[in-house]
């Protein structure tokens, strides 16, 4: 409460200061009253506007005067929003990954280009895995994160987490990524406890022409095409294939090879129509086959010899999607949303098989009510088959889960353009826990146009995923004091239950010139329920269940700022700090509630600045710096804590566009290192350090 | 070992700190820049509006063009370079008004400022009937019969004529001007 209001006094005290008042408190002195200081100020100023074209000082003269009204009319003297309207106004800490961002970032992966977003923690585990989460409860099994590639669910049911290494889109076509930290759930639904990752791609008709990329370096070869064309009056449509391959990286005790090569192959199409202008769909699909290579240390058996020796596991996932969707424009405001979706994912590892079947249908409505309210409503089914093999590590049964929703939202104009408040509440039903609602409500203020503050208060919830409620992990094998090996499990618990969130967040967005953005957020979260594992001693040995032991809360801020000092430089800016605190109710199999307060770092930086030369010569820098963390090896041993220091980790790239449509890049990841620790999985993967990778990047459009 | 790790992290701070530093200068160079751009446009429109309106007929031709800013001045040295320059032959000469006085009877275009929005249906009063083409970036200048009024859509700077207060005046606004006006009342 007392963080609250201390964020509170301080957002009021920022509100009465003026900018300038903002300014010189940064520059900690009041140099504007001192003569001398301001001198040194204005030459420094006048020095970085000498040396970057196109910051132009506000000349004497009036260059307008022999100007004819047409073009004096065409001239920008406000800003408009810079950022998507939408987001802009939204009463949630969203921000937005542009493709443009994307290119400039040098990244080949999804994962990678969400470590730009503020709150969101991005660490490389090795070639093809990822720990990717949003203000916290970092990990390679996180689960608090719904991720949606155009509208549909990429977490695996099978743990509610996210499988990177069977993700991806063709980066070129992404427009780009909105990720909301904080609760989603009435709108998206169950899992989008502490954020969401909306993945966006471009219609049909922003892909006309064809594109061939090619990639090397000494991490990675990369191919890919797509092919874009009007099909008929009002249809578009593009087909794409892209093949990667990433080298193996070394194992950090060892030094030695990881043998972690990573495969993907994808193609998929997509067709968009506009029959009128009340009406327009989508159809689109992607199909893949990835092959993957993971050194497996060690492996507990259930029958002797108990322990395997360390080996190599090629594992191959396979999947195809289709997805359909129509919209249609009633007039007056109302329009009425259909989506339906088909999704195979098959997942195949030494030590498990997954396989999955989903079934997606979304209906919703948007319509203005009386002069003040617009109402979206909607509802919902999902149906999971679920099929598991090779049962002796990970042993599921296999099974179809139902899910059922509604939603009601109601955007409320209490001063039109002014104040808006939006209340809503989802209802839905799963074959776990039965009925779940996440009510939420948000306040948006905009004083000034370029000025809004909101605040929003939402309940969200975990549903289980189907290891939690009816899986068994084997943990280890080990001897009873009368001589015999037994296997210790953890066992899926069917009381399993909800893990739930009471979110309160705050945030303040200030568009303060055409060419410079703020936006702050701050958050206070408080978690019941949350995933424990409880030992228990039975005849046959001690095992553990999967529980929902643990309270806590955390807090933190999130800083943006996005800064175009001129035409051809840019730069961005984000600082987050996140604290998280559980307290287990019962004593808990390793001290979990340790590895998820530590695995998130307390502070993360990241600054891109990007310059264009001559036109068509770009520098762009990225910076990323992160606070130590504490991570749990797996095959050191039960719990062996590993501490992993701060890090600054820099990308570098220079890209050449010798003439349009032709793109030269010549890219560095990870550069200040040869290799680096990032992160220890709390599963199966041994510890594993990333390689520097150089890679040059030729992409032709036509 | 420790000042190893210690430099990265140094760069990284002066890279921050230097981004903040400069945007901070830039948002004060920029609020200014934008304020200024803004009134550079709007006297180039101002100069535009007297091109393309036609005042009753003046008898002596050597008799300068008299633009008048009443109250606060806003444009600065935007204006200035105005008196280079001629209207239908007649060399501009600016003046500048703090109050409402006999004085501006002698305008030919009245710009008033924002510092007069009160005195705002004053103005208009004072200047019933007469040919004083008044332009204002008052909002709502237009609707309380003001002839010119400048507004900002989408970013771009516009402007509503009221051609009936003009004609009523004695004044004529030419076709292409009224085309381009985002309203004409």
């Amino acid at each position: 409460m007392c963080f609250l209001y201390t964020s509170g006094l301080l957002g009021y005290i920022f509100l009465q200061m003026r900018t300038q008042d903002i300014c010189s408190f940064l520059y900690f002195s009041k140099w504007h009253r001192m003569k001398k200081k301001r001198y040194m100020l204005l030459t420094l100023a006048a020095t970085v506007q000498a040396a970057l074209p196109g910051v132009l000082l506000a000349g004497q003269g009036n260059e307008y005067l022999d100007m004819d009204i047409t073009q004096l009319m065409s001239i920008t003297v406000t800003s408009v929003a810079k950022k998507e309207q939408s987001l802009l106004d939204a009463a949630a800490a969203a921000f937005v990954i542009t493709q443009e961002d994307i290119r400039r970032s040098g990244v080949t992966t999804l994962p990678d280009a969400l470590a730009m977003a503020p709150g969101v923690q991005v660490a490389r585990i090795n070639s093809g895995n990822w720990s990717v989460s949003t203000r916290g409860f970092a990990g390679s099994t996180s689960n608090k994160l719904l991720v949606l590639i155009d509208g549909r669910s990429v977490y695996s049911p099978a743990y509610s987490g996210v499988f990177w290494d069977m993700q991806n889109t063709l980066l070129e076509d992404v427009e780009r990524i909105e990720v909301i930290r904080g609760p989603g759930g009435t709108l998206w639904g169950a899992n989008a406890v502490n954020g969401v990752i909306n993945i966006i791609t471009k219609q049909a008709q922003d892909t006309v022409g064809s594109l061939v990329r090619i990639s090397g370096g000494n991490q990675l070869f990369g191919t890919a095409g797509r092919y874009g064309a009007k099909l008929g009056e009002n249809t578009h449509g593009r087909a794409y294939v892209s093949y990667d391959s990433y080298g193996s990286n070394s194992l950090y005790e060892t030094k030695q090879s990881a043998q972690d090569e990573w495969r993907p192959l994808q193609t998929g199409f997509r067709f968009d129509g506009e029959p009128d202008e009340e009406l327009n769909w989508t159809l689109q699909g992607d199909a893949y086959r990835n092959e993957k290579e993971q050194f497996v240390s060690f492996l507990w058996l259930p029958d002797p010899p108990y322990l395997s020796d360390g080996f190599q596991d090629s594992s191959l996932h396979k999947g195809a999607n289709i997805l359909g969707r129509v919209h249609k424009h009633m007039g007056a405001g109302k329009s009425l949303t259909f989506k339906a979706y088909y999704d195979y994912a098959e997942r195949s590892e030494y030590y498990y098989q997954l396989d999955f079947d989903t079934l997606d249908l979304d209906l919703q409505y948007q319509t203005p009510w009386g002069q003040r309210h617009n109402l979206t409503f909607g509802a919902g089914y999902r149906t999971v088959w679920g099929k598991f093999s090779k049962n002796f590590q990970v042993a599921l049964s296999d099974r179809q889960d139902n899910l059922y929703n509604a939603f009601i939202q109601d955007e409320i104009a209490l001063i039109p353009e002014k104040l808006l408040l939006t209340l809503g509440a989802k209802y839905e039903h799963n074959d776990y826990t039965g009925s779940v609602w996440q009510p939420s409500a948000r306040i948006l203020w905009k004083p000034q146009t370029h000025h809004a503050f909101w605040l929003s208060s939402a309940r969200a919830v975990r549903t289980p995923g189907m290891v939690e409620r009816q899986g068994k992990v084997l943990l280890g094998v080990y001897p009873m004091p009368d001589g015999r090996m037994v296997p210790s499990y953890v066992f899926g618990n069917a009381s399993y239950g909800n893990e739930k969130l009471y979110a309160y967040e705050a945030g303040y967005r200030w568009q303060a010139t055409n060419r410079l953005f703020f936006d702050a957020a701050t958050f206070y979260y408080d978690y019941h329920n949350v995933q424990t594992l409880t030992p228990e001693m039975t005849p046959s040995g001690l095992h553990a269940n999967f529980t929902n032991n643990s309270d806590g809360y955390s807090y933190g801020f999130e800083l943006a700022a996005d800064w175009k000092p001129a035409e051809q430089l840019n730069f961005a800016l984000t600082y987050s700090y996140f604290k998280l605190d559980l307290q287990g109710n019962t004593p808990t199999v390793v001290s979990q509630s340790d590895f998820r307060t530590k695995s998130t770092p307390r502070h993360q930086v990241s600054w891109r600045g990007s310059y264009s030369l001559l036109h068509n010569l770009q520098f762009n820098l990225w910076a990323r710096y992160r606070s130590s963390i504490v991570n749990y090896a797996i095959n050191e041993g039960r719990g062996k804590k590993l501490n992993i220091d701060d890090a600054l980790i820099v990308d570098a790239n220079i890209i050449w566009t010798p003439r349009p449509g032709l793109e030269l890049m010549l890219a560095a990841q990870n550069l200040l290192e040869s290799q680096r620790l990032n992160f220890v999985s709390e599963y199966a993967t041994p510890p594993t350090e990333i390689e520097r990778s150089i890679y040059g990047k030729i992409t032709w459009r036509f | 070992m420790h000042s190893k790790r210690l430099w990265p992290v140094l760069i990284l701070f002066l890279l921050v700190a230097g981004t903040i530093g400069l945007s901070c200068s830039a948002v004060r160079a920029h609020q200014i820049e934008t304020l200024e751009l803004e009134y550079k446009l709007k006297a180039a429109f101002l100069y535009n509006f007297a091109r393309f309106i036609e005042w009753p007929k003046v008898n002596d031709p050597s008799f300068p063009f008299i633009f008048c800013v009443l109250g606060k001045d806003p444009f600065g040295a935007a204006l200035s370079g105005l008196q280079e320059r001629s209207i239908d032959d007649q060399a501009i000469k600016l003046h500048y008004a703090a109050g409402i006085s006999t004085g501006l009877d002698q305008c030919q275009m009245l710009f008033v400022s924002k510092s007069e929005k009160q005195n705002m249906h004053q103005v208009v009063r004072f200047t019933k009937g007469k040919p004083i083409v008044t332009v204002s970036d008052i909002e709502g200048f237009a609707s309380a019969d003001g002839m010119f009024e400048f507004i900002i859509t989408e970013g771009k700077l516009s402007f509503i004529i009221n051609n009936s207060k003009a004609q009523a005046c004695g004044l004529r606004v030419s076709s292409s001007l009224l085309n381009l006006a985002l309203k004409v009342q």
